[in-house]
Formats: structure tokens, sequence, C-alpha cells
């Protein structure tokens, strides 16, 4: 038999012998596909591979089947899949996967976050007229209940969920501040003084003794 | 012409689209029945592609939640079935990339080996073990496989789809969803040899 004449023009013989070997063919096709397969034991072989690893051999992918997993982590599945799915707010699945930009967007959130939060807690000091204590080093001091602001680091963070209006909040790209970033509270700073801005935006702040470097911004009125 | 007006009996199951059109309208249960009736063909293909568990999870959860909620972009120009399976498909492979291969690798392992550690409960734990050691085979396969032909044959294979819904699945014309199968297998074949029994 001449293929060239007897297949469908536009299929190849492989592609044939994948289509018949999955039973994908029509019954005019099958025939012709059938007749060129008596021809030799090539064309056999080849059909042999395909219904090998064809959905037909049934018997062989029930074997190959991973196992399912359990009813309670379906069930915990659908839980998430809800959760997200019915709130309007959900922009995505409940355990978002730590990709590098949100990583470094959180991050880059903290470090933006927290001179804004020291300065905030300097410019408390200074309207009130209070002189702290002796400086405490290391983060987070909250001795006496002053607002402070817990560091971490990216591999401690995993996003459970977001909505929109968080998203926009977050930076996204390096962070500003590339070097570590010294968290304190209230109490952990002495201010020497406070001058009137010159330029009329930023007030210059000198501290007791020597430190690393605090960004200052004025509190909001 | 007879005006029939038909009332749905209380336990008649419900097509995927009037499942969609109840989740849109508000109602929770259709979501429920949705993902009862496609979280074991969802989860298949994505553990073919990822070759565990963890992530196979994770990518069933992207694939349902993105496809609920974004109904409009639906439209009925294919099954509910075809919609899910791409998008689980593409999430699927997006997971794999950022695990990267060698990752993928060693998780299958240590998945192999909790599969190995599991209690049997069949007749025969030999025939048990066996049957793992070929799964892992084949997934190792399947791995060396080219992207394209992977994801065509895992939704053949493991999606259950036709070769008209997987070409509208990857829209790729139905004689490459053909190449793609018989080239897949002829590697298959060759990178397992008589390894796995028929």
């Amino acid at each position: 038999m001449n293929e060239s004449e007897s297949l469908p023009p536009n299929l190849s013989w492989h592609q044939l012998l994948a289509a018949y070997a999955d039973g994908e063919l029509d019954e005019a096709t099958r025939v012709l596909v059938e007749h060129k397969l008596r021809g030799g034991a090539d064309a056999a072989n080849e059909l042999d591979t395909q219904r090998r690893f064809s959905p037909t051999n049934k018997a062989f992918w029930n074997a190959m089947r991973p196992a399912n997993p359990s009813e309670q982590q379906w069930n915990d599945l659908h839980s998430r899949i809800a959760e997200s799915v019915h709130s309007d707010a959900a922009v995505g699945p409940t355990r978002v996967r730590r990709s590098r930009w949100l990583r470094r967007g959180l991050l880059a959130t903290i470090v933006a976050a927290v001179p804004a939060a020291t300065a905030a807690a300097v410019t408390l000091i200074v309207v009130l007229g209070r002189h702290p204590a002796t400086p405490v080093h290391g983060p987070g001091s909250t001795d006496d209940g002053a607002d402070a602001i817990v560091t971490t680091l990216p591999e401690d963070i995993d996003i459970q969920s977001m909505r929109p209006a968080d998203a926009r909040h977050l930076v996204v790209g390096q962070p500003p501040y590339p070097d570590e970033v010294t968290l304190v509270a209230v109490t952990d700073i002495q201010l020497d003084g406070v001058l009137p801005s010159r330029d009329g935006t930023m007030p210059e702040v000198s501290l007791v003794g020597d430190g690393p470097p605090i960004m200052f911004s004025p509190r909001p009125r | 012409m007879l005006a029939v007006s038909v009332h749905a009996a209380p336990n008649v199951e419900l097509s995927d689209s009037q499942l969609l059109a109840r989740h849109a309208a508000g109602d929770r249960e259709a979501l429920d029945e949705l993902f009862r009736r496609y979280r074991g063909l969802a989860y298949r293909v994505a553990y073919r592609l990822l070759g565990n568990e963890a992530d196979a999870l994770d990518a069933v959860q992207e694939g349902f939640v993105k496809v609920m909620t974004h109904l409009h972009g639906f439209q009925g120009r294919s099954s509910f079935k075809t919609w899910l399976l791409r998008v689980v498909s593409n999430a699927s492979l997006d997971l794999g990339r950022q695990r990267g291969r060698r990752e993928q690798f060693h998780r299958e392992d240590a998945a192999l080996e909790a599969e190995l550690d599991t209690p049997v409960s069949s007749l025969d734990p030999g025939r048990d073990l066996e049957r793992a050691d070929q799964r892992r085979l084949l997934m190792d396969a399947l791995a060396r496989l080219p992207e394209a032909q992977r994801r065509t044959f895992v939704l053949h294979v493991d999606g259950d789809l036709s070769y008209r819904e997987v070409a509208d699945v990857l829209e790729i014309s139905i004689g490459t969803v053909m190449s793609r199968l018989f080239y897949a297998r002829q590697k298959l074949r060759a990178l397992l040899s008589d390894r796995l029994q028929k």
C-alpha cells in the first residue's frame, strides 16, 4: 500500500500510530492504519510502545497512580480554598508561597517602617518633654510597655493571606536601607536636642552619646 | 408545541455549568460539589507534574481559587474540567520551575522513602514496594521529558482528557497533540527500557 495515497495527508504515520493506540481514530482511518501495521515488525514495535503508555492500558496506570491524600488533607485543602474563594477580598490561595519579590517587598516594608516608627517614638519624646532612661541596647525593649517593633528575617515570614488593600502597602524592590536596622523603643534613646528644620522639612535631632544613625521624620499633626 | 416545566429533583446531580451559576449566585455549596467532583483529577495531574504531595496540593489549591475567583474569564468556552486542568497544570509548572528540578528529585526521593516507610495494608507487601519503586522510576522518566511533551502526556493520561480537550487546554492543534504523545511515549520507553512491568 502506498502510504502517501492511503493515509490522511495532513497527519504523519507517527501521529496516526499514537491516535490509533489511544482509540482516537475514526473507523476509516483505523482500517488504513491496521493495513499498514501488517507491513512490518518496526511498526508493530512502535505500536507496542504506544499502547504500553496509553491510558487504554488501565492496569498499568492504575498501578502507577499516586496515593490520594487523606480525607483530613482534602478537608484542610477544601477549607483553605473556600476561605479564599468566599472572601471578596481574596486575591490568591491562603498559603502563598514566599516568592522572592514578595520577600523583598515585605522586608522593604519592615525596613521602611522601622525608621518611621522610631521617628514617631522620638517625636513623642520631644512633644512630651520626656527624657528617657539610660539607653538599652538591643531590639524591642518593652520594659515599660513602650511601643516596639518586632524585627524578623525574610526566612521567618510565611504570608498566610493577603487582601488587595494590604498589597498596596508592600514595597517591591530592594530595601532602601541595605544595612542592618537596629530597632529601638522610646526608652532606648536619649535626646540631646531638637532644632527647627532649616529647609522646612526635617528637624535636626541630636542624641546623647554616639550611636548608629537614626532616621527621623516629623509626626503628622 | 408542548410547554414543559422542569423541576429539579432534590437528588439530581447538577451539571458543572449549573453549579457555576449557583456559585455565582452565592450558593456556597456549589464550590463544595465542584471540589469533590474534580479534586482527584486535579491532584493527579499536579502530582504527576510536580512529583510530590505537598506541592501538588498547593497547585490544586491555586487552581481552584483562581478558577472560582475568575469566573468572568470562563464564559463557557470550554468545560469546567478543561479550564480547571489548564490552570492547575500552569500552576504546577510554575511551582516546578520555582523549585528547580534538583529539588524536585530530592523531594520525590523523600516522598518515596515515606511511602516505603508506610505500613503496607495489602496482602502482598513485596508487590507494594515494587510498585512504589516503579512509580518512582516513572516519575523520574516523566521529569526528563521536554515540558511540552510532559504536560501533553499528563493531561491526556492523568487528566483523562481527549485529544480535542488537550488541544483546547494547550491551544495547539490535534496533530501536535498526537506528535507530542508519540514522542513522549517513545522517550519513556527508551528511558525505562524494560524496568517497568507491563
